[in-house]
């Protein structure tokens, strides 16, 4: 599983850190980054939180790309 | 919006998967340390003595459990239970300086007859208790000094 670029970048595009996301969604700072870095695999569950505190639809962070398939 | 975190422990999705890999470790090393410990008393070779043994293998499986928690921050989120890891710290600490009294004052030995009598099996379990805590601190350190990097 490569890194989600996507979104670290809309993370920043929103001006939030890792731990302002993390307590936003309900999750400890830790596996931000294992999502980030592609070390872990979400729940729908969290995808959808992740999305929604970052303002962005679920295909936009998490649909692999045509060179991430 | 709804919290993600489940259970009493304040642990998120991501923790909870691992903490069960971390019980499957401990219980696979656990198991194979009661087998060759087994074989070993069947063979006539006493490795601690009394009841030491099967302590060690304990806090072989305890320790494992502990150091791989902290390693992959599945640190609970209350400080009740994260000053646990402080109190196994003194613990270790309070044991190792009795058990170091012993030795180098009344010189009394850690081995007797090739086997680990109390004090030998009491060193072991504080170290195990000190890494366990000192991990926690180094790693708490870490952290807090990444999130401010950040």
């Amino acid at each position: 599983m490569g890194k989600n670029l996507r979104m670290k970048a809309a993370r920043a595009a929103k001006g939030l850190t890792q731990q302002e996301l993390a307590d936003r969604v309900g999750v400890t700072r830790q596996t931000v980054v294992a999502i980030e870095k592609g070390d872990y695999n979400p729940t729908v569950r969290l995808c959808v939180d992740i999305c929604r505190a970052l303002g962005v639809t679920l295909n936009e962070l998490f649909w692999p790309g045509e060179d991430e398939r | 919006m709804k919290k993600c975190f489940m259970g009493d422990d304040g642990l998120d999705e991501r923790q909870l998967l691992l903490r069960g890999n971390v019980y499957k470790h401990s219980l696979i090393l656990m198991m194979a340390l009661l087998l060759i410990d087994g074989f070993l008393k069947d063979e006539g070779i006493v490795w601690a003595q009394g009841m030491w043994g099967n302590i060690l293998i304990f806090w072989a499986g305890m320790g494992l459990a502990l150091v791989e928690f902290i390693l992959r921050d599945i640190l609970p989120r209350s400080r009740r239970q994260n000053s646990l890891y402080i109190f196994l710290g003194l613990c270790g600490l309070m044991l190792a300086v009795l058990i170091g009294t012993s030795i180098f004052i009344a010189h009394e030995p850690l081995i007797e007859n090739g086997a680990l009598n109390a004090r030998g099996a009491g060193l072991i379990q504080a170290a195990v208790m000190l890494t366990v805590c000192l991990l926690f601190i180094g790693k708490r350190v870490n952290d807090g000094r990444r999130r401010d990097e950040e």
